[in-house]
């Protein structure tokens, strides 16, 4: 077998072939999501920094409290998401070296269960990010759970343009493990100007009402029935929001 | 905290960077989107990488390199995402979801035969090490030069080819004695084997 007749056999068992990557309808469709971050003129990140899956909240609760309460009392950045920003691994960049004074908080909701996601922004000369905090109820007090990035860009400050359309960042979802049955959805983005609210429609039918913060930037957070394949269906102008 | 950036002054800086930024979609989302098809668990993680992929590629689009680079740069981000992604709990985006029908689809209609008729093809590149089965895949798969691969890997290009040589020998070899034991076991399934993968 020569190096011509084994290339043969793997490449026969690729999952795709080229002719079928080839067929793949892409196109204008796809463009379209870019055009609307190029005209938010930020560059958009999505990173998932999450010290615990869903489903093991209470363990990594118990992990972050003792950050959860500083944090809280202090009122700024939560220390663990400023050294979490200064890192380097996320794809080898998005180092950014913030203080807790650089973050502010440019929207906040919270969902019907009591737990609470607060959108951070960061922006100094060294980059920005939009960062995602949850906190979750763990045994009657809030607690920082999760965290992730909506924008994320060093060397880079942000740009004010808002976006022509409401336009979402970023879905994270999860379900409670304490048989509750049911699903926490977050969803952050931002929102045109002289636009204060919009509608949220999820595959599943159930809807939610953002409103825009700061900036028109946005989060909400809600509970749903436990769906473990929730995507964002639509997000638009809620009628008399715009 | 709001003065704005070079970016923001910037125009013609902010412009020739869009235009770059979509001449690279055009030209590569495709290909990234196969490199990720390939090597993700499902169609979901391949679309969330590739879209991640050209995330990143617009947010560091001065890093990204001219001539020939950009193919094996993006490939290099993408593999580092499925790394991660493995670790991680996934955090969906719109271009993610609109990109998972297009995979969802392509794997309906063509995978799972595939998966099946390849069973064994798959176990040997299984028995390389992780760097030998990727530098076989992204030649072979993904058409790259060993040189390329070697940028994607982010090793020099003589340990590359080195490497991509011992790796063919080991598949050839895990291979040859595949098929030895299948005809033993049936006079039938080695031939089959050959066809199917020819």
């Amino acid at each position: 077998m020569n190096d011509t007749e084994l290339d043969d056999i793997v490449r026969a068992a690729s999952p795709m072939s080229d002719e079928e990557l080839e067929a793949l309808d892409l196109g204008p469709a796809e463009r379209d999501l870019f055009a609307d971050i190029l005209a938010a003129g930020s560059r958009p990140d999505r990173r998932w920094r999450k010290p615990i899956v869903a489903g093991g909240a209470a363990a990594g609760a118990l992990l972050l409290g003792a950050t959860t309460v500083a944090a809280l009392t202090g009122g700024g950045l939560p220390d663990w998401v400023q050294d979490w920003l200064g890192s380097t691994d996320v794809v080898g960049e998005c180092a950014i070296d913030v203080t807790r004074e650089d973050g502010v908080v440019v929207a906040s909701d919270t969902a019907e269960d009591g737990s609470r996601a607060d959108l951070w922004m960061i922006d100094n000369k060294d980059g920005f990010a939009l960062v995602l905090v949850e906190h979750e109820l763990f045994e009657g007090q809030l607690v920082e759970r999760a965290a992730s990035t909506g924008h994320c860009a060093a060397k880079r400050t942000r740009q004010p343009f808002r976006p022509p359309e409401p336009v979402w960042y970023g879905l994270s979802s999860g379900y409670q493990a304490d048989g509750s049955g049911v699903s926490v959805a977050t969803v952050d983005g931002r929102l045109p100007d002289d636009v204060t609210h919009a509608l949220v429609t999820f595959n599943t039918g159930a809807t939610m009402i953002v409103e825009g913060g700061e900036e028109g930037y946005f989060v909400g957070r809600t509970v749903l029935p436990r769906t473990e394949q929730l995507h964002v269906e639509t997000i638009e102008v809620l009628p008399g929001g715009g | 905290m709001m003065t704005p950036g070079p970016a923001a002054s910037g125009g013609d800086a902010v412009d020739a960077a869009e235009v770059r930024f979509r001449r690279l979609y055009d030209a590569h989302l495709r290909a990234v989107l196969g490199y990720a098809v390939r090597r993700a668990a499902n169609p979901d993680d391949a679309a969330d990488v590739a879209a991640e992929t050209m995330l990143v590629a617009w947010r560091r689009i001065d890093d990204v390199p001219a001539d020939g680079g950009e193919r094996p740069w993006l490939f290099g981000v993408a593999r580092r995402l499925l790394a991660n992604q493995r670790r991680g709990v996934r955090r969906r985006s719109d271009l993610a979801e609109r990109l998972r029908l297009h995979v969802r689809r392509a794997f309906d209609a063509a995978v799972d035969e595939r998966i099946t008729s390849s069973a064994s093809v798959v176990a040997a590149l299984e028995a390389l090490g992780e760097d030998e089965r990727e530098l076989v895949l992204l030649t072979v798969w993904e058409g790259l030069t060993p040189a390329e691969a070697a940028a994607v890997l982010d090793v020099p290009p003589s340990t590359a080819r080195s490497r991509l040589q011992r790796a063919r020998s080991k598949l050839r070899a895990v291979l040859t004695s595949a098929e030895g034991a299948e005809v033993a076991s049936s006079g039938h399934a080695a031939v089959e084997v050959r066809g199917d993968h020819r």
